[in-house]
């Protein structure tokens, strides 16, 4: 096979992982290398199914002993092998970032011959990369769930990031679909990982070791696990393994002819929900237990802090002027900056519903949940009404035409300058 | 009303602020842009002067900070045309409260003067993304672009950082703006009317991979061309070699 027809199989095969993120480390450019890292992370082209091209995202391998049913690489199917050499990655990423088609790489490969083996090329690449190449641009790694620890801590010091797809969000799941997996060879390098990565935030060594942190990916929809049972999974990889990000990604049938997976794809909003989640337990200070207290999944038609609000009414509505900043987070329709911004700005004088407007706070949702100045704008506070509204199966009642007065019969106009 | 009219760059604007503050204390606005001067307004034309600019620059850099200062340069190169008259408005809260200006999030001219400098830096970050360069057959990588804003001198910073082991061009066509890096500085010229480019024997080979792997890289069943638009809009699509 040549060179583009290698790339091409390569490529398909890498495609399904959806991290593409190059944020989170700040590598400063350096004379005498090419590149660097912006902290924000910056995105260079956009896919026909709206992705984001940030890395170059390209496995080294698709030959694989492994046979787990979900995956598109899996040794029983039919479908085209290549791999790719060191020095061939290399080149092309050198290439593509020279040109400023990418902001890094993503290397990741199924595992050819053994974990080691494959582990063992994987940072063959990125030292060459970095060493040989003077590449300081961002680099993402996978690590192979069953490498020796000397090789994943060897890689790290090359490396912006590296993550271990948790693959499915229980053993259970791990157990049916990729019988080959174990817990254990996924859970225990993630450990290291975390350790490794708070080392170097908390000592600030010389070497910098995955800079960027850790992240991970799951399947969704291909086992039948509850929306709780994963977002109470993302809260405990948070928690204990320092996680930067959890992905989700709804199970594409790529393979098909088998009994134990879902014929047809997971509806999409499931995944839209479940990130909509996972950005309220990092961004926003909530716990998914407060999201999610009992074993079910998440609303399909109401977005998931709407639908907290409304299932946690006796909170609302809050005072625009007086609310903490965590309570703001916790109001629909205000995100992040706004909470930070609303905060700021009542420092320096009350602040009134157009302003809110003009700072472009969702207010079709927020009035609902807050009063300004004492005034509460919203057309009911009945939280059954409100959930409906919000999910637009309740018609708003037509609002009272009034009469509109005419600027031109009253005033001169000074546009055209009659008086 | 007074409208005072400034030359069309930064120097010249600063300059009819002062002269706002100082000799034509009952102006009203600041704009060069022709529409703004309607019949029954007073035109009075501002000859550009860098010593007022300067004292200009350097209140606002005492009143509220160098970084508040690079913002207001940096919301300058706008396309928006009532950026003059937002700015000035801008300015004259700021030297009535200083620093506490930069956090007044909820005041309607700080917010006209934030989605001005907002747009602007937007179009940046996209662009340190959507600029693509060409190897030319003499090893210099060549860029051509053009966007909504005048930001060719916001790009070289990240550029010339990024890239310093290769030298390289940008050229903003819409503008006729062109800047290089010859490895060792930044030259900003004027650019000619025409370019002849010869392009090196491996720039076929990596923009056809690059445009293959655009499209490989794209899940079929999963097409949103909606969002795809929305994210790279079409006005920029024109000098980004996989559209």
């Amino acid at each position: 096979m040549d060179l583009e027809d290698r790339i091409k199989v390569l490529t398909e095969g890498a495609k399904y992982d959806v991290s593409c993120s190059s944020s989170g480390s700040n590598t400063s450019a350096k004379t005498g290398y090419l590149g660097s890292a912006a902290s924000s992370g910056i995105c260079h082209s956009f896919t026909s199914d709206g992705r984001c091209i940030s890395l170059l995202k390209i496995l080294m391998s698709n030959h694989c002993i492994y046979d787990c049913l979900y995956c598109v690489n899996r040794r029983s199917n039919d479908l085209p092998r290549a791999r790719m050499s060191p020095k061939e990655l290399c080149e092309l990423v050198i290439n593509f970032y020279k040109r400023n088609y990418i902001e890094g790489f993503f290397l990741s490969s199924a595992v050819e011959g053994s974990p080691n083996q494959t582990m063992q090329k994987l940072l063959e690449t990125v030292e060459l990369l970095r060493t040989e190449y003077k590449f300081r641009g961002y680099i993402h790694l996978k690590a192979i769930p069953g490498a020796d620890s000397g090789l994943l801590d060897r890689a790290s010091m090359f490396v912006d990031r590296m993550s271990l797809n948790i693959e499915l969000p229980s053993e259970r799941s791990l157990k049916l679909l990729a019988p080959q997996k174990k817990k254990e060879a996924i859970v225990s390098p993630m450990k290291q990982l975390s350790e490794t990565y708070l080392q170097t935030k908390l000592e600030r060594p010389r070497i910098k070791k995955i800079p960027a942190g850790q992240t991970t990916q799951m399947i969704i929809g291909a086992s039948p696990d509850s929306d709780a049972s994963i977002m109470r999974l993302s809260q405990g990889l948070y928690d204990h393994f320092k996680l930067k990000r959890v992905y989700y990604s709804s199970y594409v049938p790529v393979n098909t002819g088998n009994s134990l997976l879902p014929m047809l794809p997971p509806d999409l909003r499931r995944e839209h929900r479940l990130y909509e989640a996972d950005f309220l337990l990092r961004m926003y200070g909530f716990r998914a237990e407060e999201l999610l207290p009992e074993d079910r999944n998440l609303s399909l038609d109401l977005d998931v802090k709407s639908d907290w609000a409304v299932n946690n009414f006796a909170n609302f509505p809050l005072e625009i002027n007086k609310a903490s900043y965590e309570m703001l987070l916790r109001v629909p329709g205000i995100g992040t900056r706004n909470a930070y911004r609303i905060a700021e700005a009542r420092r320096h004088g009350k602040i009134g519903f157009d302003a809110l407007k003009k700072m472009r706070v969702v207010l079709k949702r927020a009035k609902y949940f807050i009063t300004v100045d004492g005034k509460f704008y919203g057309n009911t506070d009945n939280p059954e009404r409100i959930k409906n509204i919000l999910r637009g199966q309740e018609l708003l009642p037509a609002p009272v035409r009034s009469v509109q007065l005419s600027f031109f019969d009253t005033m001169p106009s000074y546009i055209s300058g009659e008086f | 009303m007074k409208v005072l009219v400034p030359e069309p760059h930064l120097a010249g604007f600063l300059t009819a602020v002062y002269h706002a503050y100082y000799t034509h204390k009952d102006a009203g606005k600041i704009s060069s842009a022709p529409q703004a001067v309607t019949l029954l307004d007073e035109a009075i034309e501002v000859a550009t002067d860098l010593r007022l600019a300067c004292k200009v620059r350097k209140g606002i850099q005492r009143k509220a900070g160098v970084a508040a200062y690079t913002e207001i340069a940096n919301a300058y190169l706008s396309c928006d045309d009532k950026k003059e008259e937002k700015i000035f408005n801008y300015l004259q809260l700021l030297f009535r409260y200083g620093r506490a200006v930069l956090t007044m999030y909820a005041n309607p001219e700080v917010i006209a003067f934030r989605d001005v400098y907002n747009k602007v830096m937007h179009e940046v970050h996209r662009f340190t993304g959507f600029l693509r360069f060409q190897e030319l057959a003499s090893g210099v990588y060549y860029s051509y672009f053009g966007g909504d804003n005048d930001i060719i001198e916001l790009l070289m910073p990240h550029f010339k950082t990024r890239l310093n082991t290769q030298k390289f061009i940008l050229h903003d066509i819409k503008r006729g703006k062109l800047t290089y890096w010859d490895g060792a500085a930044i030259h900003l010229v004027p650019a000619p009317d025409t370019v002849n480019i010869l392009l090196s024997d491996n720039e076929i080979l990596f923009s056809s991979l690059w445009k293959q792997y655009h499209k490989n890289v794209a899940i079929d069943g999963r097409k949103n061309l909606k969002l795809q638009t929305r994210l790279v809009p079409k006005k920029y699509r024109w000098f980004m070699n996989e559209f």
